[in-house]
């Protein structure tokens, strides 16, 4: 298992499609997560929440979800939906190492998140792909940009 | 698995507390989280049952300081320690990077730690990792109970891979800092020589003399002649209440030994450590003849860990306990750990701690005297390396630099609020939309703020329809609807109805198509909105160009 290494360049990227998802599916916000329980990035209205904790519990709940479908046979669901009175969460899997958590209430509806949320995932699933290539730079020298290769 | 994030320059890792149910691993987090200062953690979540038992896990993020510009990111986890939890255990260590193993110092609690420990590895090898080269300290708890084993007897059972072991009472606090320091240190190391490794093999040090060997430091010409040595893993570092298990009657793997050489340990952040016995046959890290500390010398980072080979000054790690060779201080039973710079040893000319120690967490360590002579560290040539300025304390804490903000607002031409203290939240509003601070999210949808959607200023002209799209009634024409129906209701003959010009749809089909000139601005037309999603600019269901290699967003 390597690193999970994110330069400004892929924060900038992963943060421009989730708002893009953020305001085509009316959602509160949305996290990123990796599925260890690291918040990787987020978008939206974090600042009253505890997004870090938010994230872990995610990241708990998902695997937990998991083992519950390899307990039928499955190999994992792929989306986790939680209804609450005005608040929902829905937890979809990005790729193998990452989970989006939305939250969203209900001045939107689940199948717009849903529709949203799968086409935002095609894209971060593809910057995740570059990210995985990052290399590590010196954290002194680095000014937090992707290091330019020959 | 730790992730480093350059942007909001963060490293994050993953410690998990591991251990035999009622061994103190929910203690451990409670009283960390009990002392730590408040703007260095978040709240503790812990998942248990009714009788507080840890159902699920326990998780305290947690500061710990930053390491050049980037602030760590510490992510306490307990498993839960019944036996039949066995599957929240293993979800529970994905990804870690550091396991403390809390083990119940009872007489008959030794099979149930026996038990954990060999469940601790089955788990770990199902994400195939393995204990020994995993990050790992020993915690030997409840050491105030009676019937206790000594910890020689508990390192005989259950210390085989020779990990630095730590005597406490969580309870109390006592042990609970020096343990989370030790294993903190050892994550950061490992980290340290996983990336300096990479980083030397990716990008080859010009000056072939100082590759892999310890780069000369001037005050310290004796460091100079340091055997070069390539190496695999980090050696666990000597430090504060730390007791090292003696060496010849346990098998020690190669990979795990007694450090070669010490790095600066950190200043104990514990109020209630334990003091720090002088334990027999600890090996004093690296000899030096000239009777300095080595413990305060700036001694570089090990490039990973010296394989037992010949030391110049004929230091073998695996040897039977060396005698502490002429003039070399051995640590003195201090009641705040093993601190260097309290050490009674006069420091020699020039010498000094590499970076100021921070005070961390004990708010009664004594103030370090400033040394004579300060000599800067040598900047090192293999990147990260943690010790020249060991995981300062979470008062040292800086919040992420400035450039990232400015970075930000450049990059989006957006005025972003000033930073946060502990981090940068770029909003919605820094991505392009023209969505400032979309209140109600129903109002954040592009289309509505980017003004196609908008009537044009005609429109407000245009005589107003009697009935809106949906059929009810427009409340600016109440009055003249009821003057109609009261002229009905007398019989009069109400005023011919006016008839929309051009065709007649039903606008909520389609109303691109009505033609009222009142509304035929109102909607985009079929061509604009076609050539809208050929163009660049955002629109809720054109999906974004991706070209993450190259791209300049």
């Amino acid at each position: 298992m390597g690193n999970f290494i994110l330069y400004k360049e892929d924060i900038e990227l992963l943060n421009k499609v989730m708002a893009r998802l953020l305001a085509s599916a009316s959602a509160t916000f949305v996290l990123l997560v990796h599925k260890d329980g690291n918040l990787l990035t987020h978008q939206g209205f974090t600042r009253a929440f505890d997004t870090t904790s938010l994230a872990a519990l995610a990241a708990g709940s998902y695997a937990a979800t998991r083992a519950i479908a390899q307990l039928i046979g499955e190999s994992e669901f792929t989306v986790l939906f939680h209804k609450g009175k005005t608040d929902s969460i829905h937890i979809s899997l990005v790729d193998e190492d990452t989970i989006m958590v939305l939250v969203f209430d209900d001045r939107t509806n689940q199948g717009l998140v849903r529709l949203e949320s799968e086409r935002a995932s095609a894209d971060i699933r593809t910057i995740l792909e570059d990210v995985r290539k990052n290399e590590f730079t010196d954290l002194e020298t680095s000014t937090g940009s992707k290091p330019q290769t020959p | 698995m730790a992730s480093i994030n350059y942007h909001t320059r963060e490293i994050s890792c993953k410690i998990v507390y591991y251990g035999p149910g009622l061994s103190g691993k929910t203690t451990n987090l409670q009283i960390i989280h009990k002392k730590v200062p408040k703007d260095s953690k978040s709240e503790m979540v812990s998942l248990a049952t009714e009788t507080d038992r840890t159902l699920f896990f326990d998780f305290l993020p947690l500061d710990l300081g930053s390491i050049k510009g980037f602030s760590t990111k510490f992510q306490l986890y307990t498993v839960p320690g019944q036996v039949y939890y066995n599957a929240t255990r293993k979800l529970v260590l994905r990804g870690v990077d550091g396991v403390v193993f809390v083990a119940d110092s009872q007489r008959d609690k030794m099979p149930e730690n026996l038990e954990s420990l060999r469940n601790l590895e089955e788990n770990l090898r199902e994400y195939g990792i393995e204990l020994k080269s995993t990050p790992f300290v020993l915690q030997y708890n409840k050491r105030d109970l009676p019937s206790i084993f000594t910890v020689d007897e508990m390192n005989a059972q259950i210390n085989s891979y020779g990990v630095p072991c730590f005597e406490a009472q969580a309870h109390q606090g006592v042990g609970v800092f020096t343990t989370l320091k030790a294993i903190g240190k050892i994550v950061i190391d490992t980290f340290n020589t996983k990336y300096s490794a990479r980083q030397s093999s990716r990008r080859p040090d010009p000056n072939p003399s100082s590759q892999g060997s310890i780069p000369a430091v001037p005050a310290a010409p004796s460091l100079a002649p340091m055997a070069p040595a390539p190496i695999p893993l980090a050696p666990p570092p000597p430090l504060g209440g730390m007791r090292m298990p003696p060496p010849i009657p346990r098998p020690i793997p190669a990979t795990v030994a007694t450090p070669a050489f010490s790095v600066p340990p950190l200043q104990g952040f514990n109020p209630n450590a334990a003091p720090a016995p002088a334990p027999q046959g600890f090996a004093p890290p690296a000899p030096q003849p000239q009777g300095f500390n080595p413990n305060a010398a700036p001694v570089p980072a090990p490039q990973g860990f010296a394989p037992p080979t010949p030391q110049p000054q004929g230091f073998n790690p695996n040897a039977a306990p060396v005698p502490a060779p002429q003039g070399f201080a051995p640590p003195a039973p201090q009641p705040q750990g093993f601190s260097p710079n309290a050490a009674p040893v006069p420091a020699p000319q020039g010498f000094a701690p590499p970076a100021p120690q921070p005070q961390g967490f004990n708010p009664n360590a004594a103030p370090v005297p400033a040394p004579q002579g300060f000599a800067p560290p040598v900047p090192q040539p293999q990147g990260f390396n943690p010790n020249p300025a060991p995981i300062p304390a979470p008062q040292g804490f800086a919040p992420p630099a400035s450039p990232v903000q400015s970075a930000l607002v450049s990059d989006f031409g957006m005025n972003l609020p000033p930073p946060s203290a502990t981090s940068v939240q770029p909003t919605i509003a820094t991505t392009g939309f023209a969505v400032p601070a979309p209140a109600s999210p129903v109002a954040a949808t592009p289309g509505l703020q980017s003004g196609f959607f908008q009537a044009p200023p005609s429109s407000l002209q245009a005589p107003a329809r009697k009935e809106r799209l949906d059929g009810t009634m427009d409340p600016k024409d109440l009055d003249a609807e009821i003057a109609r129906m009261e002229r009905e209701i007398m019989g009069q003959p109400s005023a011919p109805a006016q008839k929309p010009a051009g065709i007649q749809t039903n606008p909520n089909v389609n109303p691109n198509m009505d033609t009222d000139p009142a509304f035929s601005n109102a909607f985009l037309s079929p061509d604009e909105i076609r050539q809208f999603q050929q163009s660049p600019q955002d629109y809720p269901t054109q999906r974004l160009p991706m070209n993450p290699g190259n791209a300049t967003p």
